[in-house]
């Protein structure tokens, strides 16, 4: 037996693939970011790298992100050192992080490194489909949960008024409870089918509590 | 006995065939899990839960991070 002690944040920090209904996530949207080494000078940097108008990613050795070569800097003079010229300390996320929450971002593009700083790639957050737009106008209202929750309160007390007054003092059995509370939300305007399926949630909400 | 490891010796587990169990909540399990995970909840380990596993392969669990 093995105890993998730093468990599903960690495997999912490095951008290792995963299950289930979340996601995606940025590690599965990366692209190859260009990068350098903050010893090379601008112009060695221009000449690996092109005519890319887009940062690069200042890495040590081990992949460690170190900071980031502006456009602007990487069309300045070419004896300029990489690190005289470099902003430092660049924003990043986290591979495990949902691309939906990329979408929004004022970023162009967005760092994607693992747990420890070292560099994985970049989410060109125009690239993102956000989908078409959600036509909220279609859902007709929002769900009111509190206006649905008073209502059953209602409806309940409603109920075992009734009950009091038709067995007065002795207590109905679960059957005959049962069967008034579903006369009650029928009357009040549910389907039968829905009447059924409180009754069944009800029953399950009791068996878990 | 369990023996501690780290991600890479877990990938290469899990690349081998290992079976591997997550203990943590339905809903986090749902959310996300390591490829092939099955859930056991920690409260739920127990022999009869362990009778699920293939005793002839190795088994990787894993909870949420090292808290």
């Amino acid at each position: 037996m093995y105890d993998y002690v730093d468990g599903k944040s960690d495997w999912m920090a490095y951008g290792l693939p995963v299950e289930g209904q979340s996601g995606p996530f940025a590690g599965g949207v990366v692209t190859a970011a260009a990068t350098c080494r903050v010893e090379e000078t601008v112009a060695q940097v221009r000449a690996t790298v092109g005519a890319t108008r887009d940062a690069v990613v200042v890495v040590d050795a081990t992949g460690l992100v170190l900071g980031l070569l502006s456009p602007e800097a990487l069309a300045g003079p070419g004896e300029d050192q990489v690190l005289d010229v470099m902003a430092v300390v660049p924003s990043t996320v986290r591979p495990s992080v949902e691309v939906s929450s990329l979408v929004s971002s004022e970023a162009e593009r967005v760092l994607v490194t693992s747990s420890d700083g070292r560099l994985i790639g970049q989410v060109v957050t125009a690239d993102l489909s956000s989908g078409p737009p959600h036509d909220h106008a279609a859902e007709g209202p929002p769900h009111d949960h509190a206006a649905e929750d008073a209502q059953m309160d209602a409806l309940f007390e409603e109920t075992m008024s009734i009950v009091r007054e038709r067995f007065g003092d002795s207590d109905p059995s679960p059957e005959e409870l049962r069967a008034l509370l579903r006369e009650r939300l029928i009357a009040a305007g549910r389907t039968p089918e829905q009447a059924d399926q409180f009754l069944t949630e009800m029953d399950d909400d009791e068996e878990s509590s | 006995m369990f023996q501690s490891i780290g991600r890479e010796q877990a990938r290469k587990l899990l690349d081998g065939g290992a079976q591997v169990v997550e203990v943590l909540e339905e809903n986090q399990y749902r959310q996300a899990h390591l490829p092939g995970a099955i859930h056991i909840p920690a409260w739920e380990l127990s022999r009869a839960r362990a009778g699920e596993l293939d005793s002839s392969r190795p088994v990787v669990v894993y909870c949420f991070d090292t808290a």
